[in-house]
């Protein structure tokens, strides 16, 4: 299985990373650690000491370095070993790797590939957790399933008036199957929006709002949704495109799809409304919608999964017009993995 | 009737005469494209029906729309002379075309 290795992999939430404890993650594959400094910065190794290949995760944070808990092996934050027990000198390949990792909207950050690449500035925009402007909730789940699966079900929010039926279709009051979203290719993804017209503002009002989901999905997989709410009539007056007045209510969210390895996946979820719109008790029923539909996800996807790994892959699959963005993130990830194959062997050959 | 050459991807080569109307897409489909081809069945959202068309006949099409350009740059093997065959259509402007499928991506 192939991956992206120069992007950004969103490895966990700050939140999940306290402390002077070390955490164990997988991405695409890499056993990796991730350790705050003395500075609470994110540090990132490989979580295999270069000794005997013992978890590094299960090692303690003494200020800046990191000590193997097995023998006792000491790692600076550029992963050179400097100390060994017993004073002698650190030998050759005793040096654990370093991924350059970054802290930004609660999100830890990780790069997998060319460290002189890691660019931050290759971080999408997204929300954060704790931000004057959004009430949020954050959350995660392992998925038994490809992270192309979830991509897949990101990029055709379809699925919403069947998944979702009964929870976060239900919610939106829109039939997300019968509108079909524009695309537009962008840096790094893609934008996909929608308006709905006429959507009563809760079920059996007759109070009618129009509503506008716009949302990048970006690679590797970071999913970034903002939905706002107008009274009817504003789809037609903007031209549907962006209004110029301030929305009555909005809605965000921020989500990542991360590789483990092949057929396991992590998915982080936040999602949030704007200040002052809503009262505690409903928002927090609308984050208990948005958790059950999440839940709704896992268990059709993760079936999903179960009849792609018994199914021969030259088994053809019909195409309907929804599957058009799932189809085109597909091309772009796969384009990205063979371009870097390609400059790979470039440099191998001089 | 228009003539078109294609060059199809195990690298046979055959000339045809084909009736205006239809789109190109569908001519390769029954002419030996193999699979996997037109994918979307021709609603230009795969970019699997992928072909290069002679410099002549390319001048004479109209260009790309946006959609269909998004598309082809999101292929391995684009080249100036790419084009979605699901978005041409049979007419004047392709009478002896010479169209080559690209390779799959």
């Amino acid at each position: 299985m192939s991956y992206i290795r120069n992007i950004w992999y969103v490895a966990a939430w700050s939140h999940e990373l306290q402390g002077q404890t070390p955490i164990s993650r997988t991405i695409c594959g890499e056993p990796v650690v991730l350790f705050r400094d003395s500075n609470c910065d994110p540090v990132a190794f490989e979580d295999r000491c270069p000794h005997r290949h013992a978890p590094l995760s299960l090692g303690r944070v003494e200020n800046d370095e990191l000590r193997c808990m097995y023998h006792g092996l000491k790692f600076g934050k550029d992963g050179r070993c400097t100390h060994v027990p017993g004073d002698s000198p650190p030998p050759p390949n005793s040096s654990v790797r370093v991924f350059p990792a970054v802290e930004r909207w609660d999100w830890i950050w990780v790069w997998l590939g060319d460290a002189e690449q890691a660019d931050p500035n290759l971080i999408p925009e997204a929300f954060g957790l704790d931000t004057p402007r959004w009430t949020m909730r954050s959350g995660a789940l392992d998925y038994a399933a490809d992270y192309q699966l979830i991509n897949d079900n990101l990029c055709d929010l379809s699925h919403l008036d069947f998944v979702h039926e009964t929870t976060l279709g239900a919610a939106t009051g829109s039939r997300w199957s019968e509108v079909p979203p524009r695309i537009k290719a962008v840096d790094g993804g893609l934008f996909i929006d929608r308006w709905f017209k006429d959507r009563p503002s809760a079920p059996g009002s007759t109070v009618l709002l129009d509503s506008w989901s716009r949302y990048h999905y970006l690679l590797p997989g970071v999913f970034i949704q903002r939905v706002s709410a107008y009274p009817a009539g504003t789809a037609e007056a903007c031209g549907f495109t962006e209004p110029t007045m301030e929305p009555l209510f909005e809605r965000v969210d921020q989500q990542a799809a991360t590789p483990i390895a092949p057929g396991r996946a992590r998915y982080l979820y936040a999602g949030g409304f704007s200040v002052g719109h809503a009262t505690p008790e409903l928002l927090e029923q609308m984050f208990a919608v948005t958790e059950a539909a999440f839940v709704e996800d896992k268990h059709m996807i993760e079936a999903q999964q179960a009849v792609w790994d018994r199914t021969p892959s030259d088994r053809a699959k019909a195409f309907i017009p929804q599957d058009k963005a799932p189809s085109m993130f597909r091309r772009l990830i796969a384009r990205r993995i063979a371009e870097e194959q390609q400059a790979q062997s470039a440099v191998a050959a001089e | 009737m228009i003539n078109l050459r294609i060059r199809t991807r195990p690298g046979g080569e055959h000339e045809l005469t084909v009736l205006e109307g239809q789109s190109l897409m569908e001519v390769l489909r029954q002419n030996g494209a193999d699979e996997p081809f037109a994918v979307c069945g021709g609603c230009c959202s795969c970019a699997t029906c992928h072909v290069y068309v002679d410099d002549v006949t390319l001048q004479k099409l109209d260009p790309p729309s946006e959609d269909e350009d998004l598309l082809l740059d999101s292929t391995l093997h684009r080249r100036a002379n790419s084009r979605l065959s699901c978005q041409l259509r049979i007419g004047p402007p392709l009478d002896g075309a010479e169209i080559e499928i690209a390779p799959e991506d």
